[in-house]
């Protein structure tokens, strides 16, 4: 009875010193483990910081340009609108937000381009051109980046109507997606022989206008363009046909109501 | 006694730290891609939390540049198994907002790609079409990762080599002495 008594005392005194031990095992093993994953975390966190391409907040802004970042075409000399209907007429303001990396963008500017040109040339219209970058990630060189900053230089170094020739061009001669995207020596090119001078390649090659795009870029998001292209005619968004890439048609209607909705001066 | 017991449970439950570290594994693998895409491109991922309008503008940059070092820090621990209950928390946490995010994306309307690995913020006309897929793949995710909520107790872990190294010394069954 008393012996009985004693070993279940000693096995109860047993079974505590392991729960003790248990607990001590716990807590020594919470500990590590915090230090294990506040290290990791750390150094996640200096790796992304390190590797973060600089925010372009330094590099200079293009003269030019105009205060949202975009390029602005209007006619040589205006002539009064032969579509509408009363008067002289304030030009409808287009604004066209591209990637030059980008397909829908061509198929934008190879089925409503040449209509908006013509439209600009009469007066009717006045289209702002905002380069922006944010197809990047399908080049293994930034192409989107490197053309919109290159587009900066031409109108740095010549005029708007060579920065649309030279936009026209790099539409024409879009790279493939998931390739390298053209060379920084091919951007030179196209650009002299869009009419921009000798100059033009130092700044181009130098990646001059880079971070301009990383701000026009991000401007643009914050003004709420979520795809490329986006085509606002004083400022409405036009949405092609089946939520298609809008084509002359659909501009046309859209730029016809805008000049309705438009009170005659 | 408790281990004959555990033999004759489900199998599910002999299984488990298998299937365990195969959840683990998918689910950080998933994220150390998902946040390495992102991590190289934090501009786009701003671009991408921005598109979806449903946080105000003030905190749309922290998080957009957080998110992507959020998703590598927990793939990693995941997949080596480190803090696995936390980790398993923070990743159900984080798939059930994307899972909202991109639902209510869809309800509003919106055309927008989910930015779940890089880019984003960067749709199609037919961006929508990927909604009922990116769904379907994050609440694919929340379930194992809610499982090993459930059970974090997985093979190959470092939570499993941590814990029996932390031993304080060598253990003897003291009560195999005296058989009851």
């Amino acid at each position: 009875m008393s012996n009985k008594h004693k070993r279940a005392e000693r096995t109860e005194r047993a079974s505590q010193q392991r729960r003790e031990r248990e607990l001590e095992q716990q807590r020594r093993a919470r500990i590590i483990v915090t230090v294990i994953v506040a290290v990791v975390v750390l150094i996640v966190v200096v790796v992304a910081v390190a590797i973060i391409p600089r925010l372009g907040e330094e590099g200079p802004t293009p003269s030019g340009i105009t205060a949202e970042n975009g390029i602005r075409s209007t006619a040589a000399q205006p002539t009064s609108p032969t579509t509408g209907g009363s008067g002289s007429l304030e030009p409808v303001q287009v604004v066209v937000y591209e990637d030059f990396h980008c397909p829908s963008c061509k198929e934008f500017e190879s089925s409503a381009g040449g209509y908006l040109q013509q439209q600009v040339d009469v007066g009717a219209i006045e289209v702002e051109y905002r380069p922006i970058a944010i197809l990047d990630r399908v080049s293994s060189t930034d192409y989107s980046t490197r053309s919109a900053g290159a587009a900066a230089c031409v109108l740095e170094d010549a005029d708007v109507a060579t920065f649309v020739t030279f936009h026209d061009a790099l539409f024409a001669n879009q790279p493939a997606e998931g390739g390298p995207g053209l060379s920084g020596d091919d951007l030179v090119q196209i650009a002299e022989q869009s009419g921009a001078s000798g100059d033009v390649g130092a700044c181009i090659s130098n990646g001059t206008y880079e971070d301009w795009t990383a701000r026009a870029t991000e401007a643009a998001s914050q003004d709420g363009v979520v795809q490329t292209p986006t085509v606002r005619v004083n400022g409405t968004d036009v949405i092609g046909q089946g939520g298609n890439v809008p084509s002359a048609q659909d501009l046309m209607a859209a730029i016809s109501e805008a000049r309705d909705a438009t009170p005659a001066s | 006694m408790t281990l004959s017991v555990a033999r004759d449970a489900s199998t599910l439950q002999r299984f488990w730290p298998w299937l365990g570290l195969l959840a683990r594994v998918v689910v950080g693998g998933v994220w150390l891609i998902a946040g390495w895409t992102k991590v190289t491109d934090p501009a786009a991922s701003v671009r991408a939390v921005r598109a979806y309008e449903l946080l105000p503008e003030d905190v749309v940059p922290t998080v957009g540049n957080g998110l992507p070092v959020l998703e590598l820090s927990i793939g990693l621990l995941l997949v080596v198994g480190l803090a696995q209950r936390l980790s398993a928390i923070v990743s159900a946490l984080l798939l059930l907002g994307f899972t909202v995010g991109i639902a209510s994306a869809w309800a509003r309307g919106l055309q927008i790609e989910c930015g779940c690995f890089g880019g984003g913020g960067a749709g199609d006309a037919d961006a929508a079409s990927s909604y009922p897929w990116d769904i379907a793949r994050d609440v694919a995710l929340l379930a194992l990762s809610v499982a090993l909520v459930w059970r974090p107790v997985t093979r190959w872990s470092i939570d499993g080599v941590i814990s029996s190294a932390a031993r304080p010394e060598p253990e003897r069954d003291l009560t195999r002495s005296h058989p009851a």
